[in-house]
């Protein structure tokens, strides 16, 4: 297993936003989270990328143990993320956005920058270059030097995920990628994934909303609510799942 | 190469001339000025590293210009060592000491870490102004002139050069950091903290080079301040003194590359510009101050861009 | 002589307590940090030497008077720094409100020059024993003065409407104004209150110390003090004024005058490292 969540619990104050939770990914899957708002989907995103400590359990990633390291070490080990409001860097461009995502590839320090010696120049354009061909990858050509905050909503996306792909990840995390997309938007997008998986090579983790969107690209998906785990198999199966559609319909929702 | 690169090469040359040959023509007095302004440019573009790009508010910037003045000076009067080893001395004896305010900085933010800078202000000028032993206290210290050699850089002209030269050399650093992953991870900083650590930014690191870097240039500064006066005095090095250098970078425009050189400016030769009403100076700073984060909290280097899309719509 | 360290240390540290919770006032209620708290501190000072001694009015109504003063620009501070920085970053607001000091500062410095302006007390110094401890009048006017508009702030705050939009402003704006509470209205008030204590605070001070325009300099021992009680807690504000009275005298007694100074600073930067909830909050903040 690539990926391994066992037994994953968070409490904010004594308010359970994930309950017990296990999660099983597979190299090269293409996993998705879905739920109701509130089931936890993010929370558990947080955990795994390192922005919040857990109660109780543990994340194993390709063999190692990775919670209780800092978000930058996680990043470091091959796990990107993207986020449910963009976080992009609103003062740079796009291209010196996805420049950023590179950090951890470029070697030069702040004595060589500074002096600007040959070697930091060379990496210099060597990531700008990487970086230009990644906005091409994920649609975005042309867009280079625009402010990233003029972009339209769905680019910038698009941005985040070409950041992400920039630390050369050996997994993804997209929270909510097509969220304010437009159908056409979304199939891109969805051809842009199994292209990322496909030639890559990289598992993806996903968290969305939309439904049939991730009926269509995903292999396996697990279903929470209320912070726990209710249901996991074949998008066919999760479609016919009792369990599923009360969650979503609301028939378990007891009136406050 | 292009025209457009060729025509800004000859442009940066011609100024470049200029401000070589200013000592020659100018009035030592206007030498004087200058090398006040870039002392001064040296604090504001550090500290627009800091709090322009890394988005750190630190309200202690002129306690390492002191620490800068005092450690050259001192250098060079108690130990004897040239002015070319305090002066660099002065400068890593403030990066050394920015980790009081930088190790803090990674705990707390804004309104907290402006106050923990502002405490760590007014206690170093405390220290100034109590040490007497070392510092001579209120009294003052008077500091040597740098010596190379048999020449001594007794005349406003020849500290011009030495100031001068140090300045461009600095300029051009920071200008080269900001365009690096260094400078990328500064900006990250500001823009999105959460997004910087998830591609792998460690927050903690780059908040200290940061402090460290623009404490950096202020002591450097300093002890260049020391040598342009003559004469320090822990009233040069109060608080008031960290809000002038806050004031240059906010009215120049935080976070661009020209900016600080604009509020550096605007801090040096106002006071020369007022003249009889050098009571009213900082009464009249502070009202500029208030006036532009009010209405120009982007600064005025995008005072253009503002007109032109104000007349626009007229 | 410890114990008279210590009461007098109290009598000056119920002054700081009055400051520090306005201070706190603004900052919990407005969610800025007012960094001009010290100067409009001196510059009641000066208000109240107006009333007081230049125009002779009596101590009691000059101290009602000065309030009102300071309650006034108070209003008039909110609307012209306030308002318009309500969205802006914190570096902005940091920047406005110190600008807002330097200008006090100067009007001061102006308009009554740098000498030292001696202030008479209604209460007489002829010190009575308790015990060890030397008091006189002055002191227990001082606190007895203290207390009571601490109360008349407790009783606003808690039982007039009022102080319950204060209190739900500042718990949650949007909820408030929601709720048909004008916070606009809200935050002129919050300004108001909050200079008035302090204005308080100058006028109690001003015997205590004669009035320059350098008496805004106290201002870091009533950040150290509201840092202390922890920022979010008005009670927190109060005690540790009064905390910071004895242990800045202490150390001025003890060690040397200096040292009083650097005392506050120190524990400023200490709490804000260790302890940025103050001394007497519960919880941590939560993070990896």
């Amino acid at each position: 297993m690539f990926l391994e969540v066992r037994n994953l619990s968070v409490n904010f104050g004594g308010v359970k936003a994930l309950g017990n939770i296990f999660l099983d990914v597979s190299e090269g899957q293409v996993r998705s989270v879905i739920g109701p708002n509130g089931a936890g989907k993010t929370t558990l995103f947080n955990v795994i990328s390192g922005l919040i400590r857990p109660d109780s359990g543990s994340i194993i990633f390709d063999g190692e143990e990775i919670i209780g390291e800092k978000p930058w070490e996680i990043s470091k080990k091959g796990i990107a993320r993207t986020f449910q409001n963009s976080q992009l860097f609103i003062t740079m461009t796009a291209l010196e956005n996805v420049a950023t995502g590179m950090h951890s590839h470029i070697c030069s320090g702040v004595f060589s920058s500074a002096l600007a010696v040959p070697a930091f120049r060379r990496e210099e354009s060597a990531a700008f270059e990487e970086a230009k061909r990644l906005m091409e990858f994920v649609g975005l050509k042309g867009f280079e030097d625009f402010a990233s905050s003029s972009l339209a909503f769905g680019q910038q996306r698009l941005l985040e995920l070409a950041r992400a792909l920039a630390t050369d990840p050996r997994m993804l995390l997209l929270d909510e990628p097509v969220a304010g997309m437009n159908y056409e938007e979304k199939q891109r997008l969805a051809l842009l994934l199994i292209k990322i998986r496909e030639e890559l090579g990289i598992t993806i983790l996903l968290v969305e909303h939309d439904i049939k969107w991730v009926m269509q690209v995903s292999d396996l998906i697990s279903v929470l609510d209320y912070g726990e785990k209710i249901a996991e198999g074949e998008p066919m199966e999760i479609k016919k799942d009792e369990r599923v559609i009360e969650a979503y319909l609301g028939k378990r929702r007891k009136i406050a | 190469m292009s025209k457009v690169k060729k025509n800004k090469i000859i442009f940066w040359f011609i100024i470049l001339s200029l401000f070589l040959a200013a000592p020659q023509v100018l009035d030592n007095y206007f030498v004087y000025l200058l090398n006040l302004f870039f002392i001064a440019c040296i604090v504001s573009v550090g500290l627009n590293i800091l709090t322009g790009f890394a988005g750190q508010v630190s309200l202690g910037q002129a306690a390492f210009f002191g620490i800068g003045a005092y450690t050259s000076s001192l250098c060079m009067i108690k130990i004897g060592f040239p002015f070319w080893l305090s002066l660099p001395l002065g400068g890593l004896a403030g990066a050394g000491i920015s980790l009081l305010i930088g190790l803090p900085s990674l705990k707390v933010s804004g309104y907290y870490l402006a106050l923990v800078t502002l405490a760590f202000n007014e206690i170093v000028n405390l220290i100034m102004i109590h040490w007497k032993d070392m510092t001579n206290g209120t009294d003052g210290l008077n500091t040597p002139s740098p010596k190379l050699g048999e020449f001594v850089f007794s005349s406003d002209g020849s500290k011009y050069y030495v100031i001068f030269l140090l300045a461009l050399f600095l300029f051009m650093a920071a200008r080269n950091i900001l365009k690096s992953k260094t400078g990328r991870a500064f900006i990250s900083l500001k823009d999105s903290e959460v997004a910087s650590q998830s591609v792998g930014i460690n927050l903690g690191k780059y908040k200290i080079i940061a402090f460290m870097i623009s404490a950096f240039y202020a002591s450097l500064a300093g002890g260049l301040h020391a040598i342009a006066l003559s004469y320090i005095h822990p009233q040069d090095f109060s608080l008031f003194r960290s809000i002038i250098f806050l004031m240059m970078i906010v009215i120049g425009g935080l976070g661009t590359l020209r900016g600080p050189f604009i509020g550096a400016a605007l801090f040096t030769l106002l006071p020369e510009a007022l003249g009889k009403f050098h009571e009213y100076q900082e009464l009249i700073y502070a009202f500029i101050l208030l006036a532009s984060i009010i209405f120009l909290p982007s600064g005025l280097i995008r005072l253009p861009g503002r007109l032109a899309a104000v007349t626009r719509k007229v | 002589m410890f114990l008279q360290v210590v009461f007098s240390g109290i009598v000056v540290g119920s002054i700081y307590a009055l400051v520090a919770l306005g201070f706190i006032l603004i900052y919990k209620g407005t969610n800025i940090m007012n960094f001009a708290q010290g100067e409009m501190v001196m510059i009641s000072a000066y208000f109240g030497l107006m009333y007081h001694v230049y125009y002779k009015i009596d101590y009691f109504t000059s101290l009602i008077l000065t309030i009102l003063t300071a309650g006034l620009c108070g209003i008039m501070l909110e609307r012209i720094v306030c308002r318009p920085l309500l969205k802006s970053p914190v570096m902005s607001i940091i920047i406005a409100t110190i600008a807002v000091s330097i200008i006090i500062k100067n009007i001061a410095r102006l308009v009554w020059g740098p000498i030292f302006y001696p202030f008479p007390s209604a209460f007489s110094v002829t010190p009575f024993h308790l015990g060890k401890v030397m008091i006189t009048p002055k002191d227990i006017g001082t606190i007895v003065i203290t207390l009571i508009l601490l109360g008349m702030l407790y009783y606003g705050l808690q039982h007039t409407k009022i102080g319950a939009a204060m209190l739900a402003t500042a718990s949650n704006q949007k909820a408030a104004s929601i709720m048909g509470i004008s916070v606009k209205r809200v935050f002129s008030i919050t300004w108001a209150i909050s200079f008035g204590l302090a204005s308080a605070g100058g006028f109690l001070l001003a015997p205590l110390v004669s009035i320059t325009p350098e008496m805004g300099d106290i201002v870091i021992v009533i950040f150290t003090a509201a840092v202390l009680g922890g920022l979010e807690s008005l009670t927190g504000a109060v005690v540790g004024g009064v905390l910071l009275g004895i242990i800045s005298n202490l150390a001025g007694f003890y060690i040397s005058t200096a040292f009083k100074d650097v005392v506050s600073f120190l524990i400023l930067i200490t709490i804000l490292m260790f302890k940025p909830s103050g001394l007497f909050s519960r919880g941590a903040m939560r993070k990896a």
